[in-house]
């Protein structure tokens, strides 16, 4: 077992002895074992590389990296080469020899595994030449693709815990003062200045005082905390530990998403390396500070990520929100004060202690300091994380680092914030993404989910898509978000199938304002918003349903019918073969038509037609 | 301690932490509560209590359920509005279409102008007219019981036996769940001997005087045991025991 680290002095050392052993100039194949390259078989060419790359022995010393995401999960398996920085995208176990006879060995860059940026049609050789990454600004997100997540030794060699020992030496009102001045804002949705919920937790009498991170990330599609606690769990540590500092603090719990078992084991494991290193647990780095840290799994249900609810779910009861009168800060787990914090918002601390207050609040705007992590999702070309300034505009990630729609398509609207988010129209784009702007826009922050939608999405589908989400994942508690939101859902689903009228229209405005206006939590006064931003920016498309029983995206079954246009269909048959019906009749090299008592509107036909004969009307 | 507040203009002293709710029924006004209990902890669920309060010092007026606000000095609070009554009715109609029939809903419908249904009832109810408000389950575990539980997510959310089971495996058959609940949804039959409620039946204890049901023996039981009593103590009803008080003081030889 190590030996515990006696001062900040002590871990300098510790550190500079690890310089040694890794220099900067190492070489090193970074691949990335985040949760969507694994999806995509990344474990098995990391395998596959280690065992190549040990095959070499002192041929040369490379090592063989597994780290998580770095962002650019559209590309995964994704594949990084260090100091180089070459990047080589949808990497195969195939491509394994290749890469260490061609690139590790001869130094030649395997071109067909590079990205191709799309504007310019040329390869990139190297990350910040890729228009995903070079858009961003990856304060929080850089260091993914450099360290290996299972080890405390690979964080300190890249500075990890120097932020700590600055802290202890700065002293707790220091700090916090410092953390104040960064205007750092909670990640978690709310976007509550950090430094005051701090302030107010040490403030608050009690000798027992908890701090939390969320990290129960429950908005479907997004995995910007699961991306930090898994592909560096120390720095959240570190944030966790200086707000103990901070606040007075001796205990901490980490709460995660039952689905995310990873990011479970990873936090887990650098606990008890931290705990080994004397960097948490008694006499802190031989300081007078006690600090410990418990990770406990999630209830798994979306609300329990709501503040309330979640200190219940902690506490052994049922995860449902309550009205909270005093505080958490002064009342919260079994009591005692407390402080919750998103990952993300965990994740900043340790570079506003060592870089400081000035420096970061020079990110962003002035409302919104620092930079936010987006979990890029939908109809876009380059899918993933997207870490960039606050204030950075809808268009700039959309088409910037997100590389626009695919397919030739027109970009129609694009959600932030999560399920309970608005959806913003074109017109919108040039909007900064920042706390106050989104919310005035009629959306919000919320944790950074990001969904791009194109123009064959039905405005009334989304909104009902979102509510169904949202109605089941009410807790039940209050009647105007239990029933309120799937009479919602339902209205909605009246009007995708033909059967709304401008009263329902009239009805799901009345009924939207109630719900938003008196249900308890957060869930339900922020659930309205898909409904309420699509009737606000998308509203002909609603009366289209209902005035002229039309779904101009050609999305609601109800309201549209497949045909064949005569002119441009040259009879290959190829709609006939395929339609699970037998709805399509015609002679080969004749004109189809399509038998509308037998067609399910699959757009099967439309599908696999190469000359875009299929109409939907 | 006791705090001044406004309540619809007038001037009011209440103790600090009481509920607005609780502060306003005292002022003597009429405000529809479905799920508020003052022996019970507080969940806000039925969201009629609606009032408008405004903190001193701050210039906007919230919107906010009353059961779970507390008073506090300066506060000023209206109780009606059009802005409560529109919020208001609106929450009655969802749980209108839970429980239709019943007798405190209309009741509130008729004052609140509530007239047409405009939304489907609710058909596939476990339990028919149930409005979920927790009453039965707060009251039980107030009580020490805790037979029963609410389940579920959203608008499948239900009250009973926990995990869903059929019967309440901690029920003594107390009937104060039947008492607490504003709909009298929950099925409860008794015969001369016997009490069926929550999936059980249970034996009734006759009083000893009059021959009427007191209450059932496993009630009594647990009652005697908290009170570390033997089991057959004073098995008497309330009125056989008012009887016997009246008596003794009437009785000559005091
Ligand atoms: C329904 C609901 C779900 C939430 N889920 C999360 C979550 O998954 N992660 C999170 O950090 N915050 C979530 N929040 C926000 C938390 O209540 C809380 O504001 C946040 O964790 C505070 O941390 P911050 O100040 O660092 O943002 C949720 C809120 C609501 C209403
Ligand atoms: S608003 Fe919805 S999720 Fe929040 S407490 Fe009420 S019912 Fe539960
Ligand atoms: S939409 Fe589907 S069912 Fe209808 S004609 Fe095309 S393939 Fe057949
Ligand atoms: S696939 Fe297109 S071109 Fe071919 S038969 Fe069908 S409609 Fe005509
Ligand atoms: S009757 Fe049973 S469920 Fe009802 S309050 Fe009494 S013990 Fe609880
Ligand atoms: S059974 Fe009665 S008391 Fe229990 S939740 Fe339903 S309505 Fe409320
Ligand atoms: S999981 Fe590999 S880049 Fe995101
Ligand atoms: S009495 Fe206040 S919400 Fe029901």
């Amino acid at each position: 077992m190590t030996a515990k680290l006696a001062d900040p002095g002590a871990l300098a050392r510790y550190r500079d002895a690890l310089g040694d052993l890794r220099s900067p100039r190492q070489e090193v194949i970074a691949v990335c074992v985040g949760t969507g390259c694994r999806a995509n078989g990344a474990i098995a060419v990391y395998e596959a590389l280690r065992a190549k790359v040990e095959a070499l022995g002192a041929v040369r010393e490379v090592e063989a990296r597994a780290t998580g995401c770095q962002g650019f999960c559209q590309g995964g398996p994704l594949l990084l080469l260090v100091p180089e920085g070459i990047v080589y995208e949808h990497v195969r176990i195939e491509d394994v020899s290749e890469i260490v006879e061609k690139t590790v060995l001869g130094g030649e860059i395997v071109e067909r595994l590079l990205c191709v940026d799309s504007a310019t049609n040329l390869q990139c050789r190297r990350d910040e030449e890729i228009p995903f990454y070079r858009h961003q600004q990856r304060l929080l997100l850089r260091d993914n693709g450099l360290l290996d997540p299972t080890s405390i030794d690979d964080y300190i060699a890249l500075g990890g815990y120097s932020a700590l020992s600055r802290a202890l030496e700065m002293g707790p009102v220091a700090v916090l003062e410092e953390v104040k001045r960064s205007g750092l804002r909670g990640r978690g949705g709310a976007g509550f200045p950090t430094g005051r919920k701090w302030e107010a937790c040490r403030n608050a009498s009690g000798d027992l005082k908890y701090v939390v991170c969320n990290a129960d990330e429950g908005d479907p599609g997004a995995f910007m905390d699961d991306a930090l606690l898994e592909g560096n769990p120390h720095s959240v540590l570190e944030g966790m530990i200086i707000g103990a500092l901070a606040m007075g603090a001796r205990e901490g719990h980490v709460y995660v998403r039952q689905e995310y078992p990873v990011a479970v084991e990873r936090i887990t494991r650098a606990i008890s390396q931290a705990r080994e290193l004397g960097l948490l647990g008694e006499a802190i780095l031989g300081s007078e500070l006690y600090f410990d840290v418990q990770v406990s799994r999630g209830g798994g249900a979306f609300v329990c990520g709501e503040a309330s609810a979640m200190m219940a779910s902690l506490e052994g009861r049922r995860g449902v929100p309550r009205r909270r009168l005093i505080h958490l800060s002064e009342r919260g787990l079994w009591g005692r004060p407390t402080n919750l914090n998103n990952v993300e918002t965990w994740a900043n601390v340790p570079h506003i202690v060592l870089k400081g207050s000035g420096w970061f609040s020079s990110i962003g705007t002035e409302g919104s300091t620092g930079t936010k992590i987006f979990s890029l999702v939908g109809k876009v070309s380059n899918t993933g994380l997207v870490e960039v300034p606050m204030g950075t505009t809808l268009r700039e990630i959309v088409f910037g680092a997100g590389g626009g729609i695919p397919d030739g398509k027109a970009f129609k609207a694009v959600q932030t914030g999560g399920p309970s988010g608005g959806c913003l129209p074109a017109d919108r784009l040039d909007v900064p993404v920042d706390f106050d702007t989104l919310e005035a826009e009629g959306s919000m922050m919320g944790s950074g989910g990001m969904i791009v939608m194109d123009e064959d999405t039905c405005m009334v589908d989304v909104a009902k898509y979102f509510l169904r989400f949202l109605a089941s994942e009410s807790c039940g508690n209050c009647t105007s978000c239990r029933d309120g939101l799937a009479l919602l859902h339902d209205l909605l689903g009246d009007i995708t199938e033909g059967s709304g009228t401008r009263q329902t229209i009239a009805l799901v405005e009345e009924l939207a304002d109630t719900v938003e206006a008196t249900s308890l939590c957060a869930l339900g006064t922020s659930a309205v918003n898909p409904v309420l931003s699509t009737l606000r920016y998308f509203r002909d498309e609603y009366l289209a349903h209902v005035d002229e029983k039309r779904c101009p995206a050609g999305v609601c079954k109800a309201l549209i019918t497949f045909s064949i246009d005569a002119e441009r269909c040259n009879g290959c048959t190829l709609c006939a073969a395929r339609c699970p019906q037998d709805a399509v009749i015609g002679e080969k090299k004749q004109p189809h038509t399509i038998t509308q008592g037998l067609c399910i509107k699959c757009g099967i036909c439309r599908d696999v037609c190469k000359r875009d004969a299929v109409l939907v009307q | 301690m006791n705090v001044e507040l406004i309540v619809d203009d007038v001037q009011v002293t209440a103790e600090a932490g009481e509920s607005v709710l609780d502060v306003a029924r005292h002022a003597g006004r009429d405000i529809p509560a479905l799920c508020h209990h003052e022996a019970v902890p507080t969940i806000a669920s039925c969201r009629l209590c609606l009032m408008e309060v405004r903190r001193p010092g701050r210039d906007w007026v919230q919107l906010t359920t009353s059961c779970d606000y507390p008073v506090s000095a300066g506060l000023v609070v209206v109780t009606d509005s059009a802005r409560i009554r529109k919020h208001r009715a609106m929450n009655l109609e969802l749980l209108l279409r839970r429980a239709p029939d019943a007798p405190v809903l209309r009741q509130l419908a008729a004052q609140l102008d509530v007239t047409e249904p405009r939304f489907a009832p609710v058909t596939d109810a476990p339990l028919p007219d149930c409005i979920l408000c927790e009453l039965c389950v707060r009251v039980c575990s107030a009580l020490g019981y805790n037979a029963l539980a609410a389940i579920g997510r959203g608008a499948h959310k239900s009250v009973g036996p926990p995990f869903g089971q059929m019967e309440a495996p901690d029920c003594v058959g107390c009937g104060s769940c039947y008492e607490a609940c504003p709909t009298a949804c929950i099925p409860m039959e008794d015969t001369a001997t016997t009490r069926a409620i929550w999936g059980r039946t249970f034996e009734l204890l006759a009083c000893e005087r009059c021959g009427r049901p007191i209450t059932t023996e496993a009630h009594a039981a647990t009652m005697a045991a908290k009170a570390d009593l033997p089991v057959k103590s004073d098995h008497l009803c309330d009125v056989c025991k008012r009887r016997i008080v009246s008596e003794r003081l009437a009785s000559p030889g005091r």
